[in-house]
């Protein structure tokens, strides 16, 4: 758990506050690719004693994977029974890939399979950090949106957006500057480089070309307005990186560069997506089943006990669900510990939505999946709840968060292969319950 | 947790930032007249209004255009390292610094309609232009002074002449008045903050300390400009401007002869072109000469590695495949490239393969035998004939799989590959699963752990039978008869030229014939050559005409 001394040493950059009525609220998004294997069919002793109804959480509610959040009880909200129903409305495959595709946009991807997928419309985390960053919300966040770990994360233009995908990754592109004098000097750079563009740019008329240096400058730009940014920020460097953020290790550094991303008010919205591709050895000792057979898929890539819906499939994803939640946990209690301005802290002014590309195992099913949303008291988000969220779609789920961070939003995803919108049916507005009060 | 304060605060910074630029950028304007050849813009001409402007590739208004292309990750930093000059040893150290995810297409990674310049890729890009040019400023003073040739000049006239060395080199194209423009503001400005620095620090500027700290930051910022510039970043294509009929749209036209040098050097050696080939240029509309550049080129190490680089993205290669494992098929691709072996034998030359009992055996398997490839489509405990089968149809013999996957779920009881694998034969699964199961399953001796099963414990003891794709089909029983249809396959042939020719021309393929009828005459003049090796096939593509013409 983080010292709460660690924090004096801070000094948080008060722009975000420049709107008075607005307090400087950031989203966290974690998405695992993979769902919450059930035991013998269902999640009996895994995440909530009961899904039915709504009502008012207590530590008897949580299960033993849901168990390491039960101390952050009063500002969850945990949603069962969401459906994504995108896929069923706007079809499309089953495959990991498709599934992921459609995570966080709550619709179709086109153009093609695992490598190539676009949307014509951001994802939910990009959507919510451009509106926190942009015109309607708070404008002076180095970066509108970060994704770390995987990538699928869809950009406001569709495209998928890369993840940086280890701690020395994050570090090194997020905290990287070393002086004052060298942010002045990238600056003087970005200003020549953004001067031979509109050189050359008179010569290079065409569609095409024009796609490619309109997204340059925007870059340039970004990247100016970053290096202004930083060079008036005064901000804790995380110490050290692993350049592996498929380890325990690298996990770990993950969550700490999350901290710091937050604290030194870097990103209005983080988007993180946990590996496939991690072992989880080191979890061996804190399972209830000592078999060799756990032993070995927990030696092996997470991706793999996302096929194995018996019971050491189960229990490998338990553990590993488990011991996020933990990180989680922690990292939450940091931010409770560490002030923001105005007197708030770091909690008070943010949401996290943990979630999934799947609900299970089975990536045919898309109901149940493993969700909930931890808000601070200034987010527009009802909590100490557990909501029964049966018959409402993914997309409504998104509506919500977006106006449980004041977004304006009416209605989100529902686009088809073709980029048509045939979302009728799964935007029926936001969830009300969850909110403290509908945006409109 | 120790903590590092980075960034001190402060008011100083940025006038100078990107407000001192020439405002919001600039929508396409309508049509805008070619230039005749040979004009040279007068002076002044640099300052008319846009629309105004020469345009050297007419107006497009659709994506039937060759696309402006960008230079890859792996391309960015080769060409870096060149540029910079930089030693085997210090290139290795900037390995560490990863660059920003790029888009892969089909197995490439620089199909231009799919590339951008983003902020991500910019600051990465950035900080390894930095990193490297530290390297030309490690050690002392008069180290720094020798390895940039600074003779008596000061540190700032050094810095100067480095930058406009350095931009002449990775600019590719002629270093114009206006780069020399950019150079001397950028140096203008950074001596300004430079002076500041001192006075306002109380530095010695005498001291050598003083005078490295900002030759160091001086080579920095001009590494910066001369690397994440457009002319750096950027394989600009416009070809030679053609007389057009009224009425008709122009279709093609001849690349300029740098254009065909970049083309070459990228497409060869994955590198911008060095001193010799920029010095050949204007010979290069010649086939012959072309043969020429690529005979001398094609099996030395940076082409072979460039090639071998190429087939391991397009092999899905995953990054977290055992190092060991990955030298194996890199060792192996490039006997294949290098001495220009069949192109059966990627399928099925000898291979040593590995047990579960940690014996080997010597198997004609090819790639298909190596632990890289195998575990990079090894997906689960139980069958990976889903992926392995799915890698096998698209990416080795370019077949198309059904768009829609049907929406229902495997039965929850079906979790052995034999359940599985009969799940997928009834409907609606089959309806994707009988095209590429079978493949995958004939490579289902391989365990989740890339050995290779004990040949009398045959996983399900079965023949498949193939779902035909192209001339690939009949009845397979383990990576053996796979292999060998794969290698007898005209159709994984035809898939080998369509990678190459659209890792030559960095694009994805155009709609219509246009791409087609190229690659087809491509892999008909490959054929026909009697030499059906890798390298025999990129001679072909460096001799086309389709290699040196710009498609509009």
């Amino acid at each position: 758990m983080a010292s709460a001394g660690v924090a004096s040493a801070w000094s948080f950059n008060p722009l975000g506050a420049q709107d008075p009525s607005r307090k400087p609220l950031r989203l966290i998004t974690f998405v695992d690719h993979y769902g919450l294997s059930p035991h013998g069919g269902d999640r009996t002793g895994q995440w909530m004693t009961s899904e039915s109804g709504d009502f008012a959480l207590s530590e008897e509610h949580f299960e033993w994977v849901l168990a390491p959040m039960a101390r952050h009880q009063a500002h969850m909200a945990v949603i069962t029974g969401v459906w994504q129903r995108s896929r069923a409305v706007l079809g499309g495959s089953a495959a990991h890939f498709a599934v992921n595709a459609q995570a966080l946009t709550g619709s179709r991807g086109r153009g093609g399979r695992s490598s190539g997928i676009r949307h014509d419309h951001p994802s939910i985390d990009v959507h919510i950090g451009e509106f926190l960053s942009g015109d309607y919300g708070l404008r002076d966040r180095v970066y509108p949106h970060v994704r770390i770990g995987g990538s699928f994360s869809y950009g406001t233009d569709g495209a998928k957006l890369g993840g940086l995908g280890s701690p020395r990754a994050v570090y090194s592109s997020l905290f990287g500057a070393t002086s004052l004098v060298d942010l002045q000097t990238q600056a003087l750079v970005m200003e020549q480089v953004q001067r031979q563009l509109q050189t050359i740019r008179p010569q290079l008329v065409n569609a095409n070309a024009a796609t490619m240096l309109d997204g340059y400058a925007s870059s340039v730009d970004a990247v100016a307005r970053e290096l202004e940014l930083r060079a008036d920020l005064v901000c804790e460097q995380p110490d050290s990186s692993s350049n592996n953020g498929a380890t325990e290790a690298g996990v770990r550094q993950m969550f700490t560069a999350i901290y710091n991303m937050i604290g030194c008010d870097l990103t209005s919205s983080i988007a993180y997506a946990f590996s496939g591709s991690q072992r989880h050895q080191f979890l061996f000792a804190e399972s209830p089943d000592r078999s060799g057979a756990v032993r070995t898929a927990l030696g092996r890539s997470y991706h793999n006990p996302s096929h194995n819906n018996g019971t050491v499939g189960a229990m490998v994803q338990s553990l590993v669900y488990r011991w996020r939640l933990e990180l989680l946990a922690d990292l939450i209690d940091r931010l409770a510990e560490t002030p923001d301005v105005g007197g708030d802290t770091l909690l008070d002014n943010t949401v996290i939505l943990f979630t999934s590309a799947m609900s299970n195992n089975t990536h045919g099913t898309r109901q149940g999946y493993p969700q909930f949303i931890v808000a601070g008291r200034n987010a527009n988000l009802n909590t100490g709840m557990h909501f029964d969220c049966t018959g409402h779609s993914n997309n409504e789920l998104f509506v919500t968060l977006a106006q449980g961070l004041f977004a304006p939003t009416a209605r989100f995803g529902g686009y088809n292969g073709s980029g048509v919108y045939r979302g009728a049916a799964l935007n029926n507005g936001p969830i009300e319950k969850l909110l403290k009060e509908v945006v409109s | 947790m120790s903590s590092t304060m980075y960034v001190r605060g402060s008011a100083l910074l940025l006038a100078l930032t990107i407000s001192s630029c020439s405002g919001e950028i600039a929508e396409p304007t309508g049509s805008v007249p070619d230039v005749p050849e040979g004009h040279t813009p007068g002076e002044g001409e640099g300052r008319v209004p846009e629309e105004e402007e020469p345009s050297f590739i007419p107006q497009a208004s659709d994506d039937r255009y060759s696309p402006l292309a960008r230079v890859t990750n792996t391309e960015f930093r080769t060409a870096v390292e060149q540029v910079l000059a930089l030693t085997e040893e210090e290139a290795a150290a900037l390995s560490g610094i990863t660059l920003a995810p790029e888009q892969e297409s089909q197995g490439l990674f620089n199909a231009a309609n799919q590339q951008s310049v983003s902020q991500l890729s910019l600051t990465t890009f950035a900080q390894l232009a930095s990193t490297a040019a530290d390297a030309l400023t490690a050690g002392e003073l008069e180290d720094a002074r020798t390895r940039l040739e600074c003779g008596d000049q000061t540190e700032a006239e050094c810095a100067r002449l480095f930058g406009e060395r350095l931009m002449r080199s990775a600019y590719r194209e002629t270093f114009d008045a206006s780069d020399q423009e950019r150079l001397t503001e950028l140096l203008t400005e950074t001596e300004t903050l430079i002076g500041g620095e001192i006075e306002s620090a109380a530095l010695d500027p005498e001291l050598d300390a003083t005078k490295l700290f900002f030759l160091r930051m001086r080579i920095r910022s001009v590494a910066q400009l001369a690397t994440l510039a457009p002319k750096f970043l950027l394989l600009v294509e416009r070809g030679e401007v053609g007389e057009v009929a009224d009425g008709e749209e122009e279709q093609e036209r001849p690349l300029l002869p740098h254009e065909i040098a970049n083309r070459l050097s990228f497409f060869l050696v994955g590198s911008p072109p060095d001193a010799s080939l920029r010095a050949a240029e204007a010979e290069l509309t010649s086939s012959t000469a072309r043969l020429e550049y690529a005979n001398a080129h094609l099996t030395n190490d940076a082409s072979v590695n460039g090639i071998v680089n190429t087939l391991i993205g397009w092999l899905d290669i995953r990054e977290d495949v055992d190092a060991a494992a990955l030298r194996k098929l890199r060792a192996y691709l490039a006997t294949w490239v290098r001495d220009a072996r069949p192109f059966g034998d990627l399928y099925e030359g000898q291979v040593e393969v590995e047990h579960a009992d940690e014996t080997t055996s010597m198997e004609p398997f090819g790639v298909l035998g190596l632990r890289a490839v195998i575990a990079s489509h090894t997906s689960s405990p139980t069958p990976s004939f889903i992926n392995r089968g799915e890698f096998i149809v698209e990416k080795l013999l370019c077949g198309e799989l059904p768009e829609d996957l049907p929406d229902a779920a495997l039965p929850e009881d079906a979790v052995d590959p034999v359940d599985v694998f009969e799940v997928h034969a009834t409907s609606p699964c089959a309806t994707c699963h009988h095209v590429f199961d079978n493949y995958g399953a004939a490579l289902q001796r391989f365990d989740v752990d890339s050995n290779l099963y004990d040949p009398s414990n045959d996983w399900l003891g079965s023949e498949f039978d193939l779902y035909p794709v192209g001339d690939v089909e009949g009845v397979v029983r383990d990576p053996a008869t796979l292999g060998a249809r794969m290698a007898a396959s005209q159709q994984a042939r035809r898939c080998m030229t369509e990678l190459w020719y659209r890792n030559a021309v960095r694009r994805d393929l155009l709609p219509g014939a246009v791409d087609e009828e190229a690659i087809d005459e491509l892999f008909e003049a490959w054929m026909a050559s009697g030499d059906d090796s890798l390298v025999s096939l990129i001679r072909q593509i460096v001799v086309a005409e389709d290699f040196v013409t710009l498609r509009l």
